[in-house]
């Protein structure tokens, strides 16, 4: 099967009055048709800045220096070319982490739905798109959908405006959805639900979904696949009973001992350190600074990508593979 | 906002930096000029004063007939332009100066009270401020001068009544928001009295946003003290002020503009000077680079 | 409903302001100073000091003088002028026409350049359109007025004789007040567009707006715009609100025959009651003019017109 979406090197930097920073670097990733992935890190890790810079959608100062996308077989990135805010509405919808303020205050739900249609599907006419609109919101799970089309945003509640949030984001159907959760401040139920609702929308539709997250547990829930970043790249990628069960990389290893449930008798940990800033002359691997088992060639050469398995892999140069509860841990 | 805190905090600098650059921009030349305005009787420059009939209306040194007696040139009583513009400029700093001081202090005192002790103090100092600012300025200014006469106190108190609620109005904010800081809150756990934890407390912390809106008002000042001048209801012969040297020379426009275009000049850079100043100032104590209508 | 609920407070906090703007106007104008010395000069005897007091009822003391302009508030009369011997509401009436015909002309080109200015400026924030119209705003700021429109008069009448010097009647008589008067306005426009659009731009929903494919346009116009219109709506009101009465440096350059002219007219005559009932019917029309503001409010946010119920 080919991917949907192929990204392949990208690199992304930040240029400030202080310099620059790599905010994304060396990021491949392929999605295929009906995948649910999820994209993990701290904040500061890039993966906000890896998804965003996927629709084109970074601030002023934030740029793509290197790195070729495909979508749907075309390329979109590379080459000369950037056709990457073609793919946003159409082909990629976004739901961001607080819907609140993701939605125009000043405009009708009902005005935002048909602003997303009438610019992605010219072809439609305009009963057409009202009967899509009532379809997508009748799926919502709302007492009163009618009510919440007509409705403002300050006029619903925060669950209420997450999910209006999402049918903005699907009504146009767009072959692969982001969830941007990384600094979410929903409750936790709350998030679950919604995330849930994503993903049964997503797939329902033969959709994919990327899920960018800090919450391991969550997306574990949720994902078939795992990103973990760090540093602005991508650590480890799996399978998530495998990226769970089976860490490769000792971040990973360490992300996974501070989630209580699968700390388990073994002592909850924290992660020593800070991660490093990384600017356009670093060497070696991003975490040497925090691994408990770096060795002195860990900070002196790019660490390479290591396939484990034919879906799993890790950037490592001494993948371990271990459970998590083994004794060098 | 959508990448990790280090990147935000590095974009702040950035402006903050060329903030400071046009801090030093702006504050020398302002400087210089006050300098010069405060030395006027040690430079070698020609009695503001004195009238010569014979030498009326001399253009400035680069149009044909100046003379390096009279570098800009000199107004309908011969008197010269140079040395009235800058003794000039005294007594419009001096006016400016003091009517921001007088305002500066009874808004900024009537909106700390007014943020702090809230309630019923609050709603009547803000009624104030509100129908104060419906007032149009330089309709009361005339209301006030034609009932009570003009002198320099006068202005004065007009230019002070003027803008009092400007200051009033954002100290109030800044206040209510300030009160409830824990560091304040913890001053009236431990019973400190209300004018003590306001003049103390509050007022340092109000202090960058009261600076930068004075430099604001001393070009306000200077703008309406120059429109009232110029209608004559402000400074008069003989003393001098900007706005005066315009409503005197209004009359002979046609045959010497000079007369009237260098004293607007002096006006116009050192408010935009001051502003610049202010806008400064403000990108330095204002992180949030809020605008003051 | 919710529209009389929106309004009413609103109402009743403008009635308010405007009583306190009116006392206000009455002690600024009247204690420690005597109106009366004042009008006939420092040569008047004694007895001529008294009977212009009594005249005027400056005899009286002063809550008793302060009743007194209350109720003939309260009765829409705002006093007859020491000078013209007419109600000084027929002098006012009569000069209405032109100062609005100037307020909407200075606000129309002050709008339609200033608000451009402050997009591009918000748009290419830091770049070098930014500095150039925060520059043109700032020295807008910064020029008097009057000045600005001599320097007019001697360039394009007197100078190169384009257009006329002042007074009224055709179209050509308006342009020099109307441009010399948008100056300020246009600046206070471009600088609170362009805060206010920039602090929008970096909202989440124009992210997202993009995200959903819109085009660059609509993000801009019906997103960005109209969300950053609030202030300068408040912004254009208050301005206008000056204008009406507040243009009276220009109007005096210009000899246009709108309600500043009248106001220096009756300083030179130390018309007092004149002069105060100018001040009156400006505090008036600033407050109203606020009031519509607060309506447009409404109209545009929906949030706000919620408020009330």
């Amino acid at each position: 099967m080919d991917p949907l979406l192929s990204v392949r090197s990208l690199r992304v930097e930040a240029t400030s009055s202080v310099g620059t920073i790599v905010a994304v670097d060396k990021f491949d990733l392929d999605i295929y048709p009906g995948d649910v992935i999820g994209l993990i890190g701290e904040s500061g890790s890039g993966k906000t800045t890896a998804v965003r810079s996927l629709l084109g959608l970074t601030e002023r100062n934030v740029r793509i220096t290197r790195g070729s996308i495909h979508f749907q077989g075309r390329q979109v990135l590379g080459d000369g070319r950037n056709n990457l805010s073609r793919l946003r509405g159409r082909h990629v919808g976004m739901v961001f982490q607080n819907a609140s303020s993701s939605l125009n205050p000043l405009l009708r739900i009902n005005t935002q739905m048909r602003q997303v249609l009438k610019a992605n599907r010219a072809d439609q006419s305009a009963s057409d798109r009202a009967g899509r609109i009532e379809e997508v919101i009748s799926r919502m799970g709302f007492h009163d959908p009618g009510r919440v089309l007509r409705s403002y945003p300050h006029q619903l509640s925060g669950g209420m405006r997450q999910r209006a949030a999402i049918a903005i984001a699907i009504v146009s159907e767009p072959e692969l959805v982001i969830a941007d959760e990384s600094t979410s401040a929903l409750d936790v139920t709350t998030q679950a639900e919604v995330m849930e609702l994503v993903r049964e929308l997503a797939t329902d539709m033969g959709h994919s979904l990327i899920y960018v997250t800090h919450d391991l547990l969550l997306a574990a829930e949720v994902c078939t696949r795992m990103a973990v970043m760090y540093g602005g790249e991508v650590v480890e990628l799996g399978p998530t009973s495998q990226v769970v069960g089976l860490p490769h990389h000792p971040y990973t290893r360490g992300l996974l001992r501070s989630v209580p449930i699968w700390a388990k008798k073994a002592p909850l940990v924290g992660i020593d350190g800070t991660p490093p800033r990384v600017t356009p002359g670093f060497v070696g691997c991003r975490f040497a600074s925090r691994c408990p088992h770096a060795v002195g060639e860990c900070s002196d050469v790019d660490v390479d990508w290591t396939q484990t398995g034919h879906d799993h892999g890790s950037r490592c140069i001494q993948p371990k593979g271990a459970p998590l509860h083994s004794a060098d841990g | 906002m959508m990448l990790g805190g280090s990147l935000t905090t590095d974009r702040k600098r950035g402006p903050r930096r060329s903030a400071n650059r046009s801090l030093w921009l702006m504050g020398v030349p302002l400087l210089v000029l006050g300098l010069m305005v405060l030395a006027a009787p040690l430079l070698p420059l020609a009695d503001p004063g004195i009238q010569d009939l014979r030498a009326r209306l001399i253009p400035p040194i680069f149009l044909e007939g100046g003379t390096w007696d009279h570098p800009l040139g000199t107004d309908q009583l011969g008197r010269d332009l140079l040395a009235r513009i800058i003794y000039g400029g005294r007594l419009t700093f001096v006016i400016a100066m003091a009517a921001v001081l007088v305002g500066s202090v009874f808004g900024t005192l009537l909106g700390m009270i007014a943020g702090y002790r809230r309630g019923w103090a609050d709603t009547v100092i803000s009624r104030v401020v509100d129908a104060q600012l419906a007032l149009p300025f330089i309709l009361l200014a005339i209301a006030i001068i034609v009932s009570r006469g003009r002198s320099l106190v006068v202005l004065v108190v007009v230019l002070a009544i003027i803008s009092w609620a400007q200051y009033a109005r954002v100290i109030r904010a800044e206040t209510l928001s300030l009160r409830e800081r824990p560091f304040i809150l913890g001053l009236r756990a431990a019973g400190a009295s209300p004018m003590r934890i306001i003049l103390r407390h509050v007022f340092p912390n109000v202090g960058g946003t009261v600076l930068v809106l004075a430099t604001l008002e001393v070009g306000t000042m200077i703008l309406a003290e120059s429109a009232l001048s110029f209608l004559g209801l402000g400074v008069v012969s003989p003393d001098i002020s900007w706005g005066g040297m315009l409503a005197g020379g209004r009359e002979f426009i046609q045959d010497a503009w000079w007369v009237v275009a260098f004293p607007g000049i002096a006006i116009t850079f050192v408010v935009l000077s001051i502003n610049l100043l202010g806008d400064a100032l403000r990108a330095r104590y204002d992180p949030r680079k809020r605008t003051y209508l | 409903m919710s529209f009389v609920r929106f309004m009413a407070p609103k109402l009743l906090g403008a009635v308010i302001t405007l009583l306190i703007a009116l006392s206000l106007a009455f002690f600024l104008a009247r204690t420690a100073g005597d109106p009366a010395r004042n009008i006939l000069g420092e040569f008047a005897t004694e007895e001529q000091v008294l009977a212009k007091q009594i005249e005027l009822g400056l005899d009286k003391p002063l809550p008793v003088q302060f009743v007194n302009y209350l109720g003939q508030l309260a009765s829409f009369d705002l006093g007859k002028s020491l000078r013209y011997s007419r109600p000084n509401w027929e002098l006012i009436l009569g000069r209405f026409p032109a100062s609005i015909q100037l307020t909407l002309a200075a606000m129309l080109i002050a709008t339609v350049i200033g608000l451009p200015l402050g997009v591009v400026a918000a748009l290419k924030e830091g770049r070098i359109w930014d500095r150039i119209s925060v520059f043109i705003a700032l020295l807008g700021q910064s020029i008097p007025l009057f000045w600005l429109g001599l320097m007019f008069i001697l360039l394009f009448a007197v100078a190169w004789g384009w257009l006329p010097a002042g007074q009224s009647g055709t179209w050509q008589h308006l342009v020099l007040p109307a441009v010399t008067l948008s100056v300020l306005p246009m600046a206070r426009i471009a600088r609170l567009a362009r805060s206010s659009l920039s602090e929008v731009l970096e909202e989440t929903y124009i992210t997202s707006a993009r995200a959903r494919g819109l085009r660059e346009r609509t993000v801009v116009i019906t997103h960005a715009i109209r969300n950053a219109a609030l202030p300068v709506v408040t912004i254009m009101g208050l301005q206008a609100g000056t204008l009406l009465s507040g243009a009276v440096t220009v109007e005096f350059v210009f000899a246009w025959p709108g309600l500043g002219t009248l106001a220096t007219q009756a300083v030179q005559f130390r018309d007092f009651s004149l002069v105060q009932a100018i001040v009156i019917v400006g505090a008036v029309t600033f407050v109203i003019i606020n009031l519509a503001v607060d309506l447009l409010y409404g109209i545009i946010d929906p949030r706000i017109r919620e408020q009330g119920s």
